[in-house]
């Protein structure tokens, strides 16, 4: 490429002298750098080399760590729910409010006069399997109400007035099939807790 | 490494007294370059550029220059009809001049580098390197003349 660059006669003339001087030659060792040229292009290779064998061990120490993890016994695992102690939305409690069905007024009316005296406690707007278990064992079904009751009960309950009627039919069937038999002095405690069926 | 070596070495012997450790580390960079420069000398010269200035901003490296400083080398080959003086002259007055005029003198009339090249080793537009290297011309036979002057009156006296 032919630069065009005008300068005075001077500095044209100081140009061409200096052109002249020519530099040292160069104390660069050809040999040794031609040496460690060589020497860094292989160690550029060698490291584009060394990603799958650092690759590899990375991945054995990793299934490594997994398998003592998965070998260490470790303390079961608890969880803790809350019991859920939502109180029935509104919706809900204002249709109880303007219509009461029958048998959740007959249930109110066993609550009042539990013979326990134990205030029922407030019908959850959902109740679960270990709810109602935990209701069972307590004998407390009454204080459940009628509705829920349909809705979720696993089994279905007796109340008082049907634990009556109850009786006093399978004491009647129990005349009829058996008249001659006399009165089992035990209480059907399998009838009345309706294991049976 | 043969034509260029010499110039790239007094290229870098603006900034460092080791320029030769400056030329070798750029040429084995130049190696590791897993693509070739688009202009491989002025990529040389800019790498050998920016390694004299950090070494020259070393601290270690500083005390080591000034540890050599004894055993520098001369820069010139005498050519014919030269004497010592007039090296020493033209030595002292390549010093003497700014920095940036320095290198665009250096690179363009012993490195043979177009004004593009030079441009783009000195990260500056071509009329730039061009005015440099004028104003380093200007400088340089400024102090040339006086030098001159002072001989002759020394030499007359």
């Amino acid at each position: 490429m032919q630069e065009e660059h005008q300068f005075d006669r001077g500095l044209t003339d100081l140009e061409r002298t200096l052109k002249e001087l020519a530099p040292t030659p160069a104390q660069l060792n050809i040999a040794q750098t031609m040496y460690l040229a060589g020497r860094q292009s292989m160690r550029s290779q060698q490291q584009w080399q060394r990603i799958w064998p650092l690759s590899s061990a990375c991945l054995a120490v990793l299934s490594l760590t997994l398998a003592v993890l998965l070998a260490t016994p470790r303390p079961p695992h608890v969880v803790y729910i809350p019991r859920d102690s939502a109180p029935p939305s509104q919706q809900e409690q204002d249709r109880s409010v303007a219509q009461p069905p029958q048998q959740l007024a007959e249930v109110t009316s066993d609550q009042e006069t539990h013979p326990d005296g134990l205030q029922p406690p407030l019908a959850p707007a959902k109740i679960d399997r270990l709810a109602w278990r935990h209701l069972a064992l307590l004998d407390k079904w009454d204080t459940v109400s009628s509705e829920l009751e349909a809705e979720q009960a696993p089994i279905r309950a007796i109340r008082c007035r049907d634990w009556r009627l109850l009786l006093e039919n399978l004491s009647a069937a129990d005349q009829l099939q058996r008249p001659d038999a006399t009165p089992s002095p035990l209480f059907p405690w399998t009838a009345w807790l309706n294991l049976q069926g | 490494m043969r034509d260029h070596g010499a110039a790239l070495e007094l290229f870098a012997a603006q900034w460092t007294n080791q320029p030769e450790d400056c030329v070798q580390e750029a040429l084995l960079q130049l190696v590791r370059e897993r693509a070739v420069p688009h202009n491989t000398l002025a990529w040389l010269y800019r790498v050998v550029r920016n390694r004299a200035i950090s070494w020259q901003r070393s601290y270690w490296r500083r005390r080591r220059r000034e540890s050599v400083v004894a055993t520098q080398r001369p820069l010139w080959i005498p050519p014919p009809g030269w004497n010592a003086t007039e090296l020493d002259e033209v030595t002292q007055a390549l010093r003497a001049i700014d920095p940036g005029l320095r290198e665009v003198v250096v690179a363009r009339i012993w490195g043979g580098l177009s004004f593009e090249q030079i441009a783009e080793v000195v990260e500056a537009s071509t009329s730039t390197a061009h005015r440099r290297y004028e104003a380093g011309l200007q400088q340089l036979r400024e102090r040339l003349e006086v030098r001159c002057k002072k001989n002759i009156s020394s030499t007359g006296a």
